[in-house]
């Protein structure tokens, strides 16, 4: 294949945001909730910003029967009533649906892949994809491994037309439901793909939040030299949720928090954290340190289960002035349901840099608000040349990084209230993504998309970082599942949960940031 | 809007007179004002002094309006200045504005205004009332929105205090001598100052579109067919032209990209062609062994490219469809502002032509 080494002499050179090569993106699962609030409102957004190639079309596969002109009204019925999309043109709209098809086929069906593989050929001639293909497996976890399996036996898993092209695969969190399944699956995964054809999403890592968190550490001399134990007390992460959960028992039932938001969000927040700088900002160096991080953290052991970890669920209560059910009176939760809505977590990383510094980590559902927050609390001045009784409560510096929402960065000082006397107070230095840029935090999916369809895996996660995770959380679990609560509810509905939460801190002096 | 020196200056909407000297004690009023009124973030944030040269004086409020816009995504200061005889000689007219003004939502980018004005006599007064306007700590981006700078002795007095220059090489008389304007500029100061120019942006889709279309396989095995290079422009003639700039720079890619057709490149105006006198309305590599081709066309009416290739019988193998980008001056101005660095493929090209 003499033009397959053949080099585009006209590529180099060319400052280019937009994914430049050829693809065509195949959504399975096309017609679930992600696709419809998440995905399709991306590549529609992808579109208006001209960031998708000109070779591309989009093709969704369910079970669901339904014909292209179905799919394309799905599509746009999905940009219509998206609080994602940005600006709706029409134009750009019919664009995209003209490049929408649909296949109906059940995932399990291996007659269903032929048809499929037929399909995308023929689109490959109409819209000259040249055989490049992104999978987005946007189905329930359950199924990846039997969609990957009949992928590969139907040919579909590795590119047609010579190695310049490709074939990757988006699978969404949560990658397995404890480390044994995830090994499994990942095995699964590997037996039929190369790691480098594997995008393990978690939407997290699209936010410019959460990478501005990188730009910070890393991008400020100033930080650095006390980024670490002699300067930094303690670092607080919070994924607070004052939402429940929005008739998804069925998944919440089999999930938790600890698998929906602990094991991979809340985790990539300590990981950007903490990680040493990378040597380079590409896939394999920043990888590589964030999951040797992760691997840094101290195992919990099944005795101290309970000193270093809290479980809750949340009963009745008011959120934002209005009633709110309890977990179990949730449609489709069982009455006696352990499952937990709430959960907080001390870890400790056992490396030079955070010796003794404790990570305190905590999520949950119908908390007293929406905020997701990292909070690093700095040591107090060494002493204080002032007259004690003029100090009041000298809070320590903090810093915190508003994920979401008002996304920003605070750092709280003492300022000298103006005055004859020395009176000390807390202010703070706020900077605000919206007042600073102005510009709408694109959706974390854009930005994943797009990553992918340019072969950039840096923000995605990696075979031996989600068994890391894994490795971390699966005592816990294993624990509580041996041992059912009896306090559940232990929290009320729009409140910071249980009272075992506060009192994790309290045992070290410390108390949760009021947000 | 009347200065205190009783002249007509058409100064943007809601700017307003200050002396001279005031204007960091301006601004920070303004700021104090909106913040404890809750009009404004109490944050000021800003990254880039953007230094606006206003050819005529009465340009001055349509520049502001370009510049609000890039402004509501980058918190600037926006330094505009202007040299017209009918400022008395003398003192720098002076006018403050901006901070959000016209934004309801409080979250909205604050930028900050600053007008100046002199008569063409004071040169170095209006230089030295643009050093002390800048923001300090923050880099400056001259944006030379007028004709050759070298013409002007405040250009000299002003390229010091940025590390970029963005022009328009159109208002440079176009053709073959605004590319040496261009070039003379990436050579100023030893090179020190990093030029973009507006018509370069607007030759970024058909480049994109070129390098897409040799993306496909069936395409880029056709590449060492394509031995001829034609750029066609809208013009007052049909046939061979000496090339405005914008078709000057594409060849000069082209050439820059694919060294064997350089000498078999060609610019022909074409009478009729939609879009502005010396744009580019067509680009084909064609090949004098075979009928292959590849034809990029501007579909006005759809406002996209086409691409379409043909292989060595004729047959068309290929055919996408590219969005074209935004022409804007603030669209244009806001690539331009997005990266302080040299690009090394326009400096190339600059040197290839």
């Amino acid at each position: 294949m003499a033009t397959a080494q053949l080099v585009n002499p006209f590529r180099e050179g060319l400052r280019e945001d937009r994914a430049t090569v050829p693809v065509h993106l195949v959504i399975f699962g096309a017609g679930g909730d992600l696709t419809t609030r998440k995905l399709l409102p991306a590549i529609y957004n992808l579109a208006e910003a001209q960031l998708l190639p000109p070779g591309f079309c989009v093709t969704g596969f369910a079970r669901t029967e339904m014909s292209d002109a179905d799919f394309q009204k799905s599509l746009k019925d999905a940009v219509a009533t998206s609080g994602d999309v940005r600006e709706r043109k029409a134009e750009v709209l019919k664009d995209l649906a003209d490049r929408a098809h649909y296949v109906t086929g059940d995932f399990k069906d291996k007659a269903a892949y032929q048809t499929l593989k037929a399909k995308l050929k023929e689109f490959d001639e109409t819209y000259g994809t040249s055989g490049n293909r992104i999978f987005y497996i946007a189905t329930p976890a359950s199924l990846f491994g039997t969609i990957v399996q009949n992928l590969q036996e139907a040919g579909m898993t590795t590119a047609e037309n010579g190695p310049q092209h490709f074939v990757r695969i988006i699978v969404e969190k949560p990658f397995g439901r404890d480390l044994a399944s995830a090994k499994a699956l990942n095995a699964e995964m590997l037996s039929c793909l190369g790691e480098d054809q594997i995008y393990r999403i978690d939407h997290y890592l699209g936010k410019e939040t959460v990478q501005n968190i990188l730009v910070f550490r890393f991008a400020n001399g100033i930080f650095e030299p006390i980024w670490n134990r002699r300067y930094i007390d303690h670092v607080q992460i919070t994924v607070a949720e004052s939402l429940g959960i929005e008739g998804r028992a069925n998944f919440y039932e089999e999930t938790g928090v600890v698998r929906d938001v602990i094991q991979n969000h809340a985790l990539q927040l300590l990981s950007l954290v903490a990680m040493e700088p990378c040597t380079s900002f590409d896939a394999r160096d920043f990888r590589d340190e964030k999951i040797r991080v992760v691997s840094a953290i101290r195992p919990i052991q099944p005795d101290e289960v309970s000193s270093q970890a809290v479980r809750g669920q949340y009963g009745p209560g008011f959120v934002d002035g209005t009633d709110a059910i309890g977990y179990r009176q949730e449609k489709g939760v069982a009455p006696e349901s352990v499952t937990p809505t709430y959960a907080a977590f001390r870890f400790w990383i056992e490396n030079w840099r955070w010796a003794g510094v404790p990570f305190y980590v905590r999520s949950g559902k119908r908390l007293a608000k929406r905020a997701t927050e990292i909070l690093v609390s700095f040591k107090q001045a060494p002493h204080p040349p002032f007259h004690a009784a003029n100090l009041g409560r000298l809070e320590n510096n903090s810093l915190s990084l508003r994920i979401q929402p008002d996304e920003g960065i605070t750092l709280k000082i003492g300022a000298k209230v103006p005055g004859p006397s020395m009176r000390i107070r807390t202010v703070d230095m706020d900077f605000g993504y919206g007042a600073t840029f102005g510009a709408a935090d694109s959706s974390p999916y854009e930005r994943l998309i797009l990553d992918c369809m340019k072969g950039d895996q840096t923000l995605f996660d990696r075979t031996d970082g989600v068994e890391a995770a894994w490795a971390h959380i699966d005592p816990v679990l294993t624990a509580w599942d041996a041992q059912s609560p009896s306090s559940f509810p232990n929290y009320d509905a729009g409140t910071w949960g249980p009272d075992e939460a506060d009192a994790l801190l309290a045992a070290d002096g410390r108390a949760w940031r009021r947000l | 809007m009347t200065p205190n020196n009783g002249a007509a200056v058409a100064v943007p909407a809601g700017f307003i007179a200050i002396d001279a000297g005031d204007v960091d004690a301006a601004l920070a009023t303004r700021w104090e004002t909106l913040a404890l009124k809750g009009e404004a973030p109490v944050s000021r944030a800003c990254t880039l002094n953007l230094l606006t040269f206003v050819e005529q004086l009465p340009e001055m409020a349509d520049v502001s309006a370009v510049v609000d816009q890039v402004a509501a995504t980058h918190p600037i200061r926006a330094i505009a200045f202007a040299l017209d005889d009918s400022i008395p000689d003398g003192a720098v007219r002076t006018w403050v504005g901006g901070l959000c003004d016209g934004h309801e939502d409080s979250s909205h980018v604050c930028s900050e205004g600053v007008a100046l004005a002199a008569h063409s006599n004071c040169a170095l007064r209006m230089a030295s009332a643009i050093t002390s306007s800048l923001k300090r700590d923050v880099p400056a981006m001259l944006w030379w929105r007028g004709g050759s700078p070298f013409v002007l002795r405040l250009f000299k007095q002003v390229a010091p205090l940025a590390s970029k220059i963005i022009v328009d090489s159109i208002r440079f008389g176009d053709g073959a001598a605004s590319l040496d304007t261009l070039r003379r500029l990436a050579e100023y100061r030893n090179g020190s100052m990093v030029v973009s120019d507006f018509n370069w942006e607007r030759t970024r889709a058909w480049r994109a579109t070129v390098a897409a279309c040799f993306d496909d396989p069936a395409v880029i095995a056709l590449i060492d067919e394509f031995d001829h290079c034609t750029v066609e422009c809208a013009g007052k003639v049909d046939g061979p032209i000496a090339g405005p700039a914008r078709a000057l720079l594409f060849a000069g890619w082209i050439v820059q990209r694919r060294p064997q057709l350089a000498g078999r490149s060609s610019i022909v105006g074409r009478r009729g062609a939609r879009g502005a006198e010396g744009s580019i309305s067509a680009v084909t590599l064609s090949s004098s062994r075979s009928r292959a081709t590849l034809a990029v066309t501007w579909d006005v009416a759809a406002h996209r490219l086409i691409g379409c290739a043909t292989d060595g019988s004729g047959v068309q193998i290929r055919c996408l469809n590219f969005a074209a980008d935004p022409q804007d001056d603030a669209s244009l101005l806001e690539r331009c502002i997005a990266t302080f660095d040299r690009n090394p493929l326009f400096d190339a090209v600059l040197r290839a032509e």
